[in-house]
């Protein structure tokens, strides 16, 4: 697996032990501080991850809607009676014709991927469903996820689990909980961000055992790489992409574990988001491509491209597409030639650069770029001709890295991440990895082996 | 009581000539049209496009009536013999300046006119209402339909008398929803219609130069702006024996008034100063009976403590916990309360129709509130304040109620039958008193919904409801015998029998049913059609022209309609009593004889004719026609 890049939170407290030897606080009054401290450095390291959004996951306050919206309270609402909801030892149970159980409203992550858990016993048609908000107190232009479709439950119990990612316009949500003809009951809700996945890992700084014709990768999942005019500089850390075509194929074998499919294909909310991180230095004319996926003849697949077009401007572009014509999307960052926007991007500077470019999984025009450590995504436009239709992105082509033909991308590349999933490593957001990888101007590199 | 010799007077006077217009008046208190022969229109360079609009009109009008083209100019002539129209340097600057001294209202107009000069202005759209009152008052000219202005030529010692008269239309917002007013709109400008709909076609709207278009007014079914789906949202929905229903949002759910709130709250810049947002009901009377819904509708009282006897046109469950209007005005509130805060200038709009007609017991609704009170319950034979009709006692109740909670009230009134739109309709005689009740009533604004195009009496019911909205105090019956005998001509006599008879028959009835009913609810019968056919044919001997005959057969349908009403009963009420009553249609059909079978094919035959031939609307040809065993030829000769 990967290196951690997040600092020991137990190293941190030992520094801090080392501050308060030095400052002469000692003995048991040292060990609760040293404590209380690690437990701060954990909850700042690990905001996310292990916190349970649903407010009061033991049912102890509970009411019949009304009163005021915000309400501090899980409320139920009466769809068809007899409606009927009791709680007891962290419990709750709805008897219903249809009862709706909602949670408080919480804050959420735009584009995030959510897993909702919950134990549920009895014999109601039951369901799990969350609703969408945006900022402004209307709902998200997709509302309403079905997380558990309706189907019957069983008197022994089951725990209940599935994700479903956040609407790219989504700030707030609740939960619904909703029991039809029958008795259900409900214990230990459970809504937490999903932790990302590291699927490809390619660092130049252990390039493998024959870096002049395999790029080894470092998560051990995936074969290695074969080198096609592609040249290793153990001086720069960096292969070097100078001739046309230069390109590194992967396996046929792992090809499917890099098809990220979209809510156009397999359902609102159920597009598979995924991360490409990199560094790299562009060093002249380059198409789309450094990282790309596309079945023979380009008819369906993904790429992002770091390029410099013949109009002399730099920029990332994304693109999935279901056919090698209209129906795809493509967005670019900070904009798009010839379209009122010929925004530069900043990287013909022949420095290296980091960037960490996000797809949503939507297939829509809601991808994320970070430039170089920022916190804050660039902003982007959407090419007007085209968008991608209903069909897959799916393909047999291999991953690339590189050109995906004669065009592609010139310069050089340190190393390049794929992620699964909304979130990254340790569950961390865009923007907290964008930073912490940056590691202010000197990203973290992998270790010889 | 109306009869042929009266007709024939006004004839006399109004179409015959024109002698009425050219009578003397007082040595000096006058103005002779041949004083006038060298004056000049002034209308400043710094006019608004529908003042210049009105210079126009005026000129053309003129020199229709009076062979006289006065010149349109920016200055003045001199000290006299201007003609200002609209607010003007001008102006100010003239003999009678001093009317400048004062803003004018909206709709409000002012018209001044001395021996040295006349002046005809107001407010916005005042200025060119003002300039059709002068049309109207001293020239004779009548806009009649939107192809037939009526411009009786005008004699060179025609006198106009020296006046200094203004006029605020007691209703700001008038919209007579009906297609031979609505589809030109210099027509619609001319009989005073100050909106159109907003999802008309662009040519039907009423344009800057025409005075622009009230707003404010026409609350329609909207689902109180709630856009969440009942899939999505069932909770937002009502609650109806035990189980949530899509007919109605439930209006104390927090949700949805935080929903809706945030919706206007997010585009609250977007809205033009003055606008009213209309939050209305669907059209149903199936609102949320929820155990919160109910408590605000108690209004304080205990559940149980209040007690309604059983009232036409409400179901008891809606009424179990008091008026249900209480839940909407506590909402309406609500989103006036945040809206007001943020735009002061803003209103909120809605009705109070079918189930929420009967205003809340308590609850008054905020200054930023309006109410569109709808008549859809009243009976329409008797007006709103006669004690003849209960149902319409009941409805004055609920008026004043509504008059006590709001001070901004608009009226949703009707003037056809849903039902069938040949049948003749008579609530030509309580239209005149309802709309003064409406004024008495802080009633600011009337939508009238009116018929489908060329129905019934469609031509003269744009002309006297268009007036009567303009000015409910004039007097209904007179403005029908000028239409008749300047329309119809000598043709007119018969015709204003017609509209007597069935009157007349519908009165006498007692009749307390609302705008949708068969004719026998009214009163109406196939021997009152007879009798109807046989002053048409006497008015078809009357016509004098080939375009009067043409007229005179159209209305003809409303007599022809009625003498057929065996057949309509049989084939369009029976069936639906059926099904109310539970009972099968032939219990509900009435007898028709073998041997009337002919003549009713015969009637039909020319029924149908008549409508292909004048494009009338809205009878059920097919059905009529399978009925009596007729092969369906469109069209039938």
């Amino acid at each position: 697996m990967s290196d951690s890049h997040v600092e020991n939170p137990t190293a941190i407290g030992l520094c801090a032990g080392k501050l308060m030897m030095a400052t002469g606080v000692a003995g048991p009054q040292r060990l609760v501080i040293q404590a209380v401290l690690l437990c701060l450095v954990v909850m700042l390291c690990y905001p996310l991850q292990a916190q349970n959004l649903v407010p009061d996951p033991s049912f102890s306050r509970v009411q019949e809607s009304g009163g005021k919206a915000n309400s501090t309270r899980w409320q139920w609402h009466r769809i068809e009676e007899p409606c009927q909801v009791r709680v007891e030892q962290g419990k709750a149970t709805l008897q219903a014709g249809k009862v709706f159980l909602h949670s408080m409203e919480f804050a959420v992550e735009a584009g995030t991927i959510y897993d909702l858990q919950i134990e549920a016993s009895g014999d109601a048609q039951f369901a799990g469903e969350i609703l969408w908000w945006k900022q402004n107190g209307l709902p998200s232009r997709s509302h309403r996820s079905v997380v558990f479709k309706p189907s019957r439950l069983v008197s022994s119990g089951a725990k209940l689990g599935a994700a479903i990612r956040a609407p790219s316009d989504a700030a707030t949500a609740y939960v619904r909980f909703v029991t039809e003809s029958g008795r259900a009951i409900l214990k230990a809700p459970l809504l937490q961000a999903a932790p990302g996945k590291l699927l490809l890992k390619l660092d130049a700084a252990a390039p493998g055992a024959t870096p002049n014709e395999i790029w080894e990768d470092l998560t051990g999942a995936n074969k290695g790489f074969a080198l096609q005019s592609v040249i290793h500089s153990p001086k720069t850390l960096s292969y070097l992409f100078a001739e046309p075509g230069a390109t590194c194929v992967g396996s046929r074998r792992d090809a499917s574990r890099f098809d990220f499919e979209t809510d156009l294909s397999v359902g609102a909310g159920r597009g598979s988001p995924f991360t490409v991180v990199f560094y790299a230095k562009l060093s002249g004319r380059s198409d789309t491509g450094i990282v790309s996926k596309f079945g023979d003849a380009m008819k369906s697949g993904w790429s992002i491209g770091l390029e410099w077009d013949s109009f002399g401007l730099d920029r990332i572009a994304t693109s999935q597409q279901s056919d090698n014509k209209q129906n795809r999307t493509i967005n670019g960052f900070p904009g798009l030639a010839g379209e009122g926007s010929d925004v530069r991007l900043g990287a013909r500077d022949d420095k290296f650069h980091l960037y960490v470019v996000h797809l949503t999984g939507s297939g829509g025009s809601d991808g994320k770029v970070y430039f170089d450590g920022s916190e804050k995504s660039l902003s982007m436009r959407t090419w007007s001709f085209g968008r991608l239709s209903s069909g897959s992105v799916v393909n047999k082509g291999p991953l690339r890295i590189g050109a995906f033909n004669k065009n592609g991308f010139r310069g050089e590349i340190a190393f390049v991440e794929i992620w699964s999933g909304s979130r990254l490593q340790d569950g961390m957001t865009l923007a907290e990895y964008s930073k912490l990888r940056f590691n202010q101007g000197t990203p973290l590199r992998a270790k010889k082996r | 009581m109306r009869n042929g010799l009266l007709m024939i007077l006004w004839c006399a006077l109004l179409h015959a000539g024109t002698n009425w217009l050219s009578a003397a008046e007082p040595a000096g208190q006058s103005l002779a049209l041949a004083e006038m022969k060298t004056w000049v229109i002034v209308v400043g360079n710094e006019a608004t496009a529908s003042q210049k609009y009105a210079a126009e009109e005026f000129q053309d009008l003129l020199q229709r009536a009076a062979g006289i083209k006065l010149p349109l100019q920016e200055s003045a002539r001199g000290t006299s013999g201007n003609l200002f129209i609209g607010t003007s340097n001008a102006l100010k600057a003239s003999s009678l300046g001093r009317v400048m001294q004062r803003k004018y209202d909206e709709e409000e107009l002012r018209i001044v006119v001395r021996k040295d000069n006349v002046a005809i202005l107001g407010g916005p759209r005042g200025t060119l209402y003002g300039v059709y009152a002068f049309l109207e008052d001293y020239l004779g000219v009548r806009f009649l339909t939107a192809e037939i202005t009526h411009v009786p030529q005008v004699v060179p010692d025609h006198a106009i008398p020296l006046v200094d008269r203004s006029y605020k239309p007691p209703f700001a917002y008038r919209f007579y929803l009906k297609a031979e007013v609505m589809k030109d709109p210099v027509f619609a400008v001319r009989r005073r219609q100050n909106a159109a709909s907003q999802h008309g076609p662009k040519e039907q709207r009423i344009s800057e130069r025409l005075g622009g278009e009230a707003t404010g007014g026409v609350f329609l079914h909207n689902n109180f702006l709630l856009h969440a789906s009942f899939k999505d949202h069932p909770e937002y929905y009502s609650l109806r024996d035990g189980k949530r229903t899509n007919h109605q949002p439930c209006l104390t759910h927090p949700e949805v008034r935080r929903m809706v709130t945030n919706q206007i709250v997010a585009n609250i810049d977007g809205y033009p100063k003055g606008r009213t947002i209309p939050f209305a009901q669907n059209d149903n009377d199936l609102c949320c009976l929820c155990p919160r819904c109910s408590t605000v509708q108690r209004e304080g009282a205990a559940p149980g403590e209040l007690k309604y006897p059983k009232t036409p046109g409400f179901s008891a469950a809606n009424l179990r916990n008091g008026p249900p209007s209480a839940v909407i005005v506590d909402f309406v509130n609500h989103v006036a309360d945040t809206i007001g805060k943020k735009r002061p200038d803003l209103w909120i709009g809605t009705e109070a129709y079918s189930y929420s007609v009967m205003p809340p017991r308590k609850t008054r609704v905020r200054p930023n509130v309006k109410v569109q009170v709808a008549t859809y319950h009243c009976s329409i034979v008797f007006p709103i304040e006669d004690p003849r009709s209960k149902i319409n006692r009941q409805f004055l109740g609920y008026l004043e109620g509504w008059r006590k909670a709001c001070d901004y009230l608009l009226i949703w009134t009707y003037d056809m039958n849903p039902r069938d739109y040949l049948l003749p309709f008579p609530n030509m005689r309580s239209q005149s008193p309802n709309l003064r009740t409406f004024v008495k009533s802080n009633g600011r604004g009337v939508f009238m919904q009116g018929g489908r195009e060329n129905t019934e009496f469609s031509d003269l019911r744009a002309y006297v409801m268009t007036a009567l909205i303009w000015n409910p105090e004039a007097d209904a019956d007179k403005l029908i015998d000028e239409f008749l005998a300047l329309y119809y001509g000598r043709a007119s006599g018969p015709i204003r029998q017609w509209i007597d008879l069935f009157h007349q028959q519908a009165e006498a009835s007692g009749s307390d049913s609302n705008i949708n009913a068969p004719a026998r609810a009214y009163g109406l019968d196939a021997a009152l059609g007879e009798r109807g056919l046989k002053l048409f044919d006497e008015a078809m001997q009357l016509a004098e022209t080939d375009a009067i005959r043409q007229r005179v057969e159209k209305v003809s349908v409303t007599a022809l309609r009625l003498a057929l009403e065996p057949v309509w009963w049989n084939v369009i009420e029976a069936p639906r009593r059926s099904q109310i009553l539970k009972t099968t249609i032939e219990q509900e059909r009435v007898e028709i004889r073998e041997a009337d079978l002919p003549r009713y094919r015969k009637m039909t035959l020319r029924l149908f004719s008549l409508t292909d031939k004048h494009k009338l609307g809205g009878a059920p040809r097919e059905r009529i026609l399978s009925y009596l065993q007729i092969p369906n030829k469109k069209p039938v000769k």
